[in-house]
C-alpha cells in the first residue's frame, strides 16, 4: 500500500462524510460500498473500516450537538443504548459466521430502505412532541427490541445504524426529528465499539484502510456541514436516493454472484 | 437533567478532542510509515498485536490512536454514569454499568475466540 492508496481511501472517506453530513446519515453507508465495490476490499474488512468511520462521525457530530445544548437527550439515549450495544456486539461476532455474499445482500436491502426513507423524508410532517408526552411501556419495549436490531445491523454491516435509529427515536419514542438525529449520532459510537470486538478478534480491522478513511470522513463531514445550507435539499435527496438505489443494485448483483 | 446539561459542553469537548487526537496520532504514524517505505498491506489490529512490521513502534503508535478513538465514547459513558449518580438516577447508573459490561463481554469473547 503506497501514498496514492492512502489518498484514494481518504478521498472515498471525504465523499462518505460529505454525503453523510448532507443526508444526515453516518459515513458507513457510503464508505463500506466504496471500499468493497470500488477498492475491492473484502466486505468484512470494509465493514470493520466502516465502523471506525462511524466512530469518528459519532464523536465529532455528537460532540458538536452536545456543545450546542438541547438537542441530545442523553438519559433517553442511555435507556435504549444497552439494547443497541448488545446488538452491536452480537452483530460483530455473527458477521464472522456469515459469508460475504450474505453481508452484501443485507447491505443491498438496507441501502434500498435508506433510499426510500430519503425520498419520503421531504414530504413527511414532523410528529408533534406532545402527541406522546408520557411514553407507554410498550413504546419503550418496542424501542429496545428495534434498537437491538439496529445495533445488530450496525455490527454486521459496519454502518452507524442511524437510518434505523432515527425513525425509532422519532416515531416510537416521539422525539423531535432534529433531536432524534442528534441523539442517534450520540448513540452510534457506543454501539460501534462493542461491534468492533468481533472484527478485531478475527484481525479484520485493516489499519492502513481505516485510518485514511477516518480522516476523510472527518473532513467530508465538516465540509458537508458547511455546504448544507447552501444547497437545495430536494436536488440533494433525489441525487442521493438514486446513488443509493444504484449501489444497492450493484451490491445485490455481487451477492447473487457469490451465491 | 440541568446538571447534565451543564456538563454537556464538557462532554462535547471530550468527544471532539478524543476523536481528533485519536485520528491525528494514527494518521501521523501512517504517513511516517509510508514515507519510510513500509508495506502497510498487512497492518491489521488483532489480539496478537499490530506492531509486527520493521517499524513496530510506529505501528504501535498508529494502533494506539485508533484505541484512543475507541476509548472516547467509553470515557464519555463513564462521565455520564458519574453524573447520573450525582443526579440520583440509579436506573441510568445501572444502564451505564450494563453498557460497560457489554463491552467487557465483547473484549472477553474476542480474547477467547482470537488467535
Amino acid at each position: 500500500m503506497d501514498f496514492f492508496d492512502l489518498v484514494l481511501t481518504a478521498g472515498g472517506g471525504i465523499l462518505a462524510g460529505l454525503v453523510g453530513a448532507l443526508m444526515g446519515l453516518g459515513g458507513g453507508l457510503i464508505a463500506v460500498p466504496f471500499l468493497n465495490l470500488g477498492l475491492g476490499l473484502p466486505i468484512h474488512e470494509a465493514a470493520a473500516a466502516g465502523l471506525v468511520s462511524t466512530l469518528v462521525v459519532s464523536c465529532t457530530a455528537a460532540g458538536r450537538y452536545l456543545r450546542q445544548g438541547g438537542l441530545v437527550d442523553v438519559y433517553r439515549a442511555l435507556e435504549i443504548e444497552l439494547a443497541a450495544a448488545a446488538g452491536g456486539l452480537a452483530g460483530g461476532f455473527v458477521a464472522g459466521w456469515l459469508g460475504g455474499g450474505i453481508i452484501q445482500g443485507l447491505f443491498a436491502l438496507v441501502m434500498l430502505y435508506a433510499g426510500v426513507q430519503v425520498v419520503r423524508s421531504s414530504s413527511r410532517p414532523e410528529r408533534p412532541e406532545a402527541a406522546c408526552r408520557d411514553l407507554a411501556r410498550w413504546r419503550r419495549c418496542l424501542a429496545g427490541c428495534l434498537c437491538f436490531l439496529a445495533g445488530m445491523l450496525s455490527g454486521l454491516l459496519g454502518i452507524g445504524g442511524g437510518v434505523i435509529l432515527v425513525p425509532i427515536l422519532h416515531l416510537v419514542l416521539c422525539m423531535r426529528f432534529k433531536s432524534a438525529a442528534a441523539t442517534s449520532n450520540f448513540m452510534m459510537g457506543m454501539t460501534a465499539v462493542p461491534a468492533l470486538c468481533g472484527f478485531v478478534a478475527r484481525s479484520e480491522l485493516v489499519l492502513a484502510v481505516s485510518i485514511p478513511l477516518a480522516l476523510g470522513v472527518l473532513a467530508g463531514a465538516s465540509i458537508g456541514a458547511w455546504l448544507m445550507p447552501r444547497l437545495r435539499a430536494s436536488w440533494l435527496k433525489i441525487t442521493f436516493a438514486l446513488l443509493l438505489f444504484a449501489t444497492a443494485v450493484e451490491m445485490a448483483a455481487r451477492a447473487l454472484e457469490a451465491w | 437533567m440541568a446538571a447534565l446539561d451543564r456538563l454537556a459542553r464538557h462532554l462535547g469537548a471530550l468527544m471532539i478532542g478524543g476523536s481528533l487526537l485519536g485520528v491525528g496520532v494514527a494518521l501521523a504514524a501512517a504517513v511516517v510509515l509510508v514515507a519510510l517505505g513500509s508495506d502497510l498491506a498487512d497492518w491489521r489490529m488483532g489480539l496478537d498485536g499490530w506492531w509486527r512490521g520493521p517499524h513496530g513502534w510506529l505501528e504501535a503508535i498508529g494502533g494506539a490512536g485508533i484505541l484512543v478513538l475507541g476509548a472516547t465514547p467509553v470515557v464519555m459513558l463513564v462521565v455520564c454514569g458519574v453524573q447520573a449518580l450525582r443526579d440520583g438516577r440509579p436506573r441510568s447508573v445501572l444502564t451505564v454499568l450494563g453498557i460497560l459490561s457489554v463491552l467487557a463481554v465483547g473484549i472477553c469473547l474476542a480474547w477467547i475466540s482470537g488467535p
